[in-house]
């Protein structure tokens, strides 16, 4: 029972001492989640742009292998994705106006082919977090009103987690080092001292009752040697006590 | 003995402390995004770029597709092999395009996923 008291209370300080390092991981995840979250609408924003200028150019005549040329000539495909570094967007899509009403595809946008936050496509739940982002940008062609397509970019959020563990796991093991012997400095502060009082003894229960144990059993030998007849024929072999006093 | 313990105790932590597994060696890759889109009949296209990063020419790379329904089952899966300028070796540096479009409905679509393979 005391050694699983003790076990459950290291136990416990052991889980809080995670649930912190947890806290400032989950944080940092965050803060790079956010700046991904904005570079990925930064993106959508881009190819959008390029998008209206190239169906403008093109009189709405399209091709994927031209519009892709197009925006390696305007941007350059390396550029792309550069600024991402660590979750470049696998895939950039094109949707139509026209293919998304007719229902040819779902592009996980609303009536007015904005994102729908609640559509499965722009969810994808695993480790316990959605970990995908989608930024969603509709593109016009010339003065209409109606957007001609939507750009849709797909962000994982999976390599942020590996880069911000990867980037601060030292820091973290360090941490977890230091806080334990924070624990251990507590609890060595916290110890209560035994204080000597003469009315109640200064030994404890268990060093009175060896004590006891063993005064008695000198008593005994002392009692046996009293009553035991001794050689006194042979005295080089048997030592007498009482003889010596 | 306490002391070869100890090092061999450390020699066997510092490649957990330094993450040194979770950042993959530069072989051949996806130059920028792959671009979706849809064509007249309704077919999904894509197109793309590879680019050799890696210290030497990699021969046999394929480029693998594999759509998923709302369920995950694998509806359809495709592979097309990379040409390079020196037939299937890809030169150290050397960009490769690639085009490949679907047979299965674009809404039937839900989840996608590219893969690269390759011999060293």
């Amino acid at each position: 029972m005391y050694f699983l008291r003790r076990f459950l209370v290291i136990a416990l300080i052991q889980l809080i001492i995670f649930s912190f390092i947890f806290t400032l991981f989950v944080f940092s995840f965050n803060q790079r989640r956010e700046v991904s979250k904005n570079q990925s609408k930064a993106l959508a924003s881009i190819i959008a742009e390029q998008a209206s200028n190239y169906f403008e150019e093109n009189n709405r005549n399209f091709s994927s292998n031209d519009f892709f040329n197009f925006l390696d000539n305007q941007i350059g495909v390396q550029k792309l994705t550069n600024a991402f570094n660590v979750n470049p967007p696998e895939i950039l899509t094109i949707y139509f106006r026209t293919d998304i009403i007719k229902g040819k595809v779902d592009a996980g946008t609303d009536s007015r082919l904005n994102k729908d936050d609640n559509s499965p496509l722009n969810r994808s739940n695993k480790f316990f977090f959605n970990n995908k982002y989608v930024a969603i940008k509709p593109f016009f062609v010339g003065t209409s009103d109606t957007p001609y397509g939507v750009v849709r970019i797909e962000t994982s959020n999976i390599p942020i987690l590996t880069e911000v563990l990867y980037n601060n796991g030292i820091f973290y093991m360090l941490l977890f080092l230091i806080l334990n012997n924070q624990a251990f400095l507590f609890y060595l502060w916290m110890r209560k001292k035994r204080s000597l009082d003469v009315d109640t003894g200064y030994l404890k229960e268990s060093s009175l009752g060896s004590i006891k144990i063993m005064h008695k059993l000198l008593s005994d030998v002392i009692e046996d040697h009293k009553s035991s007849v001794t050689n006194k024929d042979n005295p080089n072999n048997v030592l007498s006590i009482d003889d010596k006093k | 003995m306490n002391l070869l313990r100890n090092f061999l105790f450390v020699l066997l932590f510092i490649p957990f402390l330094s993450c040194e597994g979770l950042k993959s060696s530069p072989g051949i890759e996806f130059l920028g995004p792959i671009l979706e889109t849809i064509d007249i009949k309704g077919r999904l296209e894509y197109s793309g770029r590879v680019v050799n990063k890696s210290e030497a020419s990699v021969s046999g790379a394929l480029v693998r597709y594999v759509a998923e329904n709302k369920d995950g089952k694998i509806i359809e899966a495709v592979t097309i092999p990379l040409v390079g300028s020196k037939g299937s070796s890809i030169l150290r540096g050397e960009v490769v395009s690639f085009q490949l479009l679907l047979r299965s409905r674009a809404d039937s679509v839900f989840k996608k996923r590219f893969s690269l393979d390759y011999k060293k």
